[in-house]
């Protein structure tokens, strides 16, 4: 076992670590609000505990099962970390243990043992940087940098026209992987950096799984994967969050960005007419997205969170040959309990979450760390 | 001049038209430069974000949805106003400050 297993079966650092997690997943969610109101939770259509009440308890099951199987499998870290790719999944699942995993009825020590399995598979994208310290997430070697750079096209950005082009794709990307993941839109999307660089600090940003069978619309996007490489002036303060949801620098940094560089699948942009080709394309697949989720009815559109909360299980399933759908209780629940859980929604949960926005800050900060504890 | 004050959450100032839409059906209203006025945004306000040329959020902090996505974008926001969709009118020609968190109206 290496280094950053022996910190996970250490108990006081494992219980460390589980408070800053709760700190961030807490930080997270009050930064979303404004003083006033309640946790920003309940806000978007189908809020993340409502889905929770549909199939929180099934799909915490289903992440226990297979991390056993993993390791009942003896699958290398290697392998794992392989399938899948990017942090990003693995964060989310550490979210998802402060609530679905906690909340289900697992035994304690199985909620722990998903907990450590997570900071095991996280350890090995960020090595000793799990929590992203001052806002870095370094997950490429010098190596990987260099052979990510080394086929790749920069368009300098100094004039308006090219800057204008590269960052309407680049937001249209962030903004469609939410389409697509609603509140999980890091299973669409990974920042990393800053690496320093010869001509200044380079972020990266990387999209994937943007043509997920889920959804039929996005056959109509030509491309999957994106990869922007921006090279800012050193010294510029980009922090990046723990939890991958996008950058949390709040004073504007865009102004110190001196060049881009995209792949777009295995390609390497070298005109800029390209990028606003696939902007094009982009803006009319988000258009159509939108329209089609506005014509789905509510126990419709349930159905599809469904779909990619199980999806987004997929890589680990794969490891172990299990298949990552829902299981049919979850569609049960949609389909014959509709009601009863939307009641649960709307009469006990919503309201809870509502009352925290008249508390004082540091109360709200401990009742919504109680909330995610998978310990209590 | 009347003034609203909310959060800073995208720098840069715009001037426009304001749009209130409260419901995604209707982001077709919003035209090319419009100011987006609405409570909270969700990615089905997607096609009206690319359009407008800022975003005003009754509700969220600095780092809730829309202000993220404006910084993003380079496009002033200002978010938490609590009554924005209340006190602006469509068609209302407006002033939006992302850093100082104020709307100029009236």
């Amino acid at each position: 076992m290496g280094n950053e297993g022996k910190f996970i079966m250490d108990k006081n650092n494992f219980d460390k670590k589980i408070n800053k997690l709760l700190n961030i997943i807490v930080d997270s969610i009050l930064s979303a609000k404004s003083k006033k109101e309640a946790a920003a939770l309940t806000l978007w259509p189908i809020p993340t505990p409502l889905g929770m009440l549909f199939w929180g308890e099934e799909w915490a099951k289903k992440l226990n099962q297979v991390l056993h199987l993993i390791e009942e499998q003896k699958i290398s870290d290697e392998k794992i970390k392989k399938s899948l790719k990017f942090p990003s999944k693995i964060v989310h699942f550490l979210w998802r243990c402060g609530d679905a995993v906690k909340n289900s009825s697992l035994a304690k020590e199985e909620k722990l043992f998903i907990v450590k399995k997570l900071f095991k598979i996280l350890a090995l994208f960020r090595k000793e940087n799990l929590f992203c310290k001052s806002g870095e997430n370094i997950i490429w070697d010098k190596k990987e940098l260099e052979n990510n750079k080394r086929s790749l096209y920069f368009f300098s950005v100094r004039d308006r026209k090219s800057k204008k082009i590269i960052s309407n794709f680049e937001a249209a990307l962030y903004l469609y992987t939410e389409l697509l993941y609603w509140a999980q839109h890091p299973l669409g999307h990974c920042f990393h950096g800053l690496y320093p660089d010869k001509k200044g600090d380079l972020l990266v940003r990387e999209y994937f799984d943007l043509r997920p069978k889920i959804w039929n619309f996005s056959k109509n996007l030509n491309f999957s994967q994106v990869e922007i490489l921006e090279t800012y002036k050193r010294g510029t303060k980009i922090k990046l969050d723990f939890f991958e949801r996008g950058i949390r620098t709040i004073v504007p940094f865009k102004q110190n960005l001196k060049s881009s560089a995209l792949k777009i699948d295995t390609k390497p942009i070298k005109k800029l007419e390209e990028v606003s080709r696939f902007y094009n394309n982009l803006k009319n697949v988000i258009q159509e997205g939108s329209n089609f989720i506005q014509s789905l009815n509510e126990q419709q559109f349930i159905e599809k969170h469904a779909a990619y909360w199980f999806f987004v299980l997929k890589p680990l399933c794969d490891l172990v040959g299990k298949d990552w759908r829902p299981p049919p209780q979850v569609l049960n629940n949609i389909y014959k309990r509709y009601s009863k859980i939307k009641g649960i929604w709307q009469n006990v949960v919503k309201k809870d979450f509502e009352k925290t926005g008249v508390l004082p800050l540091g109360r709200q900060k401990d009742i919504l760390r109680k909330m995610f504890d998978p310990r209590v | 001049m009347k003034q609203l004050k909310g959060i800073a959450a995208s720098y840069g100032i715009a001037q426009g038209k304001v749009r209130i839409i409260l419901n995604p059906k209707n982001i077709d209203k919003l035209k090319e430069g419009e100011i987006l006025v609405t409570k909270f945004t969700n990615p089905l306000f997607t096609p009206a974000i690319l359009k407008a040329s800022a975003i005003i959020t009754d509700m969220g902090g600095k780092l809730s949805h829309g202000a993220i996505v404006a910084r993003e974008l380079g496009k002033p926001c200002v978010v938490g106003i609590e009554k924005a969709t209340k006190v602006l009118k469509n068609g209302m020609k407006i002033i939006v400050d992302g850093e100082r968190g104020k709307i100029y109206y009236g």
